[in-house]
């Protein structure tokens, strides 16, 4: 499910003080959030081949940066000042921090770097960059086809079972 | 595109020590623990030497102190889990490629990683470290029977019956060759091993009298005659395709040679035959088996000759590395081993290197450069000729395993020209 414009960005700690931040209307990510994903491969072009010999070793989930503009005019009086309180925090304690943004991500984190920067007192420019331990939904799938294939076999069976049910007397409970 | 998709899985079997709580036969092999290592590295040796593996495991993945290690059964699994032949999962048994028994487990801890790393070496290093108690053996019995007697009475630790021992492995024999006793050459009703001996030195006695070898092959314990090369199983490496880094050394140093003795299985008089050239033999002599036929002494002395020529004048050795995990035949290479018969040929697509070149191709180019056409033709047939007679069939002294989760496979071969008949 994609996050909507109006989605808010929740972080909760998973432990420590249990703080949450949640960012919406005014406060979301001004330029929202990078989440990039890189393979790990090494490649080699041997003497004369044509083509390269290239060794896929796996997913791996980069940082996730997010990067916002809180300002006190848009969020109310002290937002601003809240919000790095908050954010600051989180990043002291170094406990795991639940990041959501509506259906679209779901992350289990470490916050690595807090950086604000002030224009005024009313006025938070801050980056947020976080690591990413665990990230439900969009495990990384080991890259075979052996096992696209089991998983097609399990999605038949799991068929085969509901159709069953539905025999059964009284229908699928 | 080769695309690779390279595992890698070590299984630990630990006997985890009890500091003298019970009884040492008492202690029972832990369930297997299966960790996904950091780096593994396996080393297939020449005969005589023992094979090596070394694996770094993440301290945090491996659920046990190493200190607390007794002993540890070690097994590596290394594959591709983009190839189709190796069943659903990607993995089966069909790729191990070592196993054995830890030597040092050692654990290091630090600021930037906690790393337990074990060396091991396969079931051979167990066996030459464990000296002999066998004064002698019945020479009627098969020599399948006489191998096991040594093993038992030598109490080798962890061979032991696992009926017995719960700790013990058993060890499978394997003599696809038959199984012939000792008394069917020697004559004689027993057979005395060599005196302060380790039980492998024993059992590669016992192997040599009836013109056999003896090597492991992961764990099972392969006791047969030299085979002939098949051509089959000769692995292809071409640099130009293949190949990352070639080195091929030629020793023209004069040196005073060993003379060699062959010796061969004559199956129709059921006996060895020994040829010795130079005869009479300098101080040294290099005994080498060969591979059973229909030898006369005469026969067996020209091989023994060629063999002698071989070593002092023509062998060629060499060096290769490659990150292919199969050869050009599609043959899976994580397995090679020392004995293992390769193909190796040098292929340019450099247009000023003569290799790969026809006659005419050489005569054109040679004449580019300024070359006479009578002199050029001359020199392309004295390059054909010398090119003609370069062994492009090498033997395996050392394959070099390496698998790392940041850089994949790697594999370095040392290989000689020489070719002796291995076992298997």
């Amino acid at each position: 499910m994609a996050a909507a414009n109006d989605d808010p960005v929740v972080l909760t700690q998973l432990g420590g003080s249990g703080l949450t931040v949640l960012l919406t209307g005014g406060l979301l990510p001004e330029r929202g959030l990078s989440d990039p994903v890189s393979q790990r491969m090494s490649r080699t072009w041997l003497p004369g081949a044509e083509e390269p010999v290239t060794q896929v070793m796996g997913p791996s989930q980069d940082a996730v940066t997010l990067t916002g503009y809180a300002r006190d005019e848009m969020a109310g009086e002290g937002a601003a000042q809240t919000l790095d309180a908050r954010l600051r925090r989180m990043a002291r304690e170094g406990v795991p921090v639940r990041l959501e943004w509506g259906g679209q991500l779901d992350k289990v984190v470490m916050i690595e770097r807090y950086a604000p920067e002030w224009d005024d007192l009313g006025s938070l420019r801050w980056t947020l960059e976080v690591a990413v331990d665990v990230s439900h939904g969009d495990e990384a799938r080991p890259a075979r086809p052996a096992m696209e294939a089991i998983e097609d076999l399990a999605r038949e069976a799991d068929a085969a079972v509901a159709e069953a049910r539905a025999l059964l007397p009284g229908g699928a409970p | 595109m080769p695309v690779y998709y390279p595992r890698c899985l070590v299984r630990l079997e630990p006997v985890l020590d009890d500091f003298g709580a019970t009884e040492t036969d008492a202690l029972d092999r832990q369930p297997a623990i299966e960790v996904i290592p950091e780096s593994a590295a396996w080393e297939c040796r020449p005969p005589g030497e023992a094979g090596v593996a070394t694996v770094a495991i993440p301290w945090r993945d491996l659920p046990l102190d190493p200190r607390t290690l007794r002993d540890v059964r070690l097994s590596l699994y290394v594959w591709d889990a983009g190839a189709p032949t190796l069943g659903a999962l990607g993995y089966s048994e069909l790729a191990q490629v070592f196993v054995g028994f830890v030597d040092e487990p050692e654990s290091a801890h630090g600021e930037t990683a906690q790393t337990v790393t074990l060396s091991a070496r396969d079931y051979q290093g167990r066996l030459m470290d464990t000296s002999s108690q066998t004064v002698s053996v019945r020479a009627d019995r098969p020599l399948s029977a006489c191998i096991r007697q040594v093993i038992d009475e030598s109490g080798v630790p962890g061979f032991g019956d696992p009926a017995q021992h719960p700790a013990g492995l058993g060890l499978a024999i394997r003599l696809p060759d038959g199984d012939p006793t000792l008394q069917s050459v020697t004559g004689k009703s027993r057979w005395t091993p060599p005196s302060r001996a380790s039980v492998w030195d024993v059992i590669a006695a016992m192997c040599r009298t009836l013109g056999m070898r003896a090597g492991f092959r992961l764990g099972d314990l392969i006791v047969r005659r030299p085979q002939p090369i098949d051509p089959e199983r000769v692995k292809l490496f071409v640099y130009g395709q293949n190949v990352r880094e070639l080195r091929f050394r030629r020793d023209l140093r004069p040196y005073a040679r060993k003379g060699v003795r062959a010796v061969a299985w004559a199956p129709a008089d059921r006996r060895l035959v020994e040829a010795t050239y130079p005869d009479p033999p300098p101080d040294e002599v290099v005994v080498l088996q060969v591979e059973e036929g229909a030898w006369t002494p005469a026969t067996l002395r020209q091989r023994a000759e060629a063999l002698y020529h071989a070593l002092g004048e023509r062998e060629m050795t060499g060096r290769l590395d490659t990150v292919v995990m199969e050869d050009l035949d599609e043959a899976t290479l994580t397995t090679l081993r020392s004995g293992d018969v390769i193909s190796v040929r040098l292929r340019s697509g450099d247009p000023a290197v003569l290799h790969g070149m026809s006659r005419g191709e050489i005569v054109n180019h040679l004449i580019r450069h300024g070359v006479r056409p009578g002199v050029a033709e001359a020199l392309a047939d004295a390059w054909l000729q010398a090119e003609g007679g370069l062994a492009t069939v090498y033997a395996v002294d050392r394959a070099a395993h390496e698998w790392s989760a940041a850089d994949g496979y790697r594999l370095g071969i040392d290989f000689r020209s020489v070719i002796v008949p291995q076992e298997g």
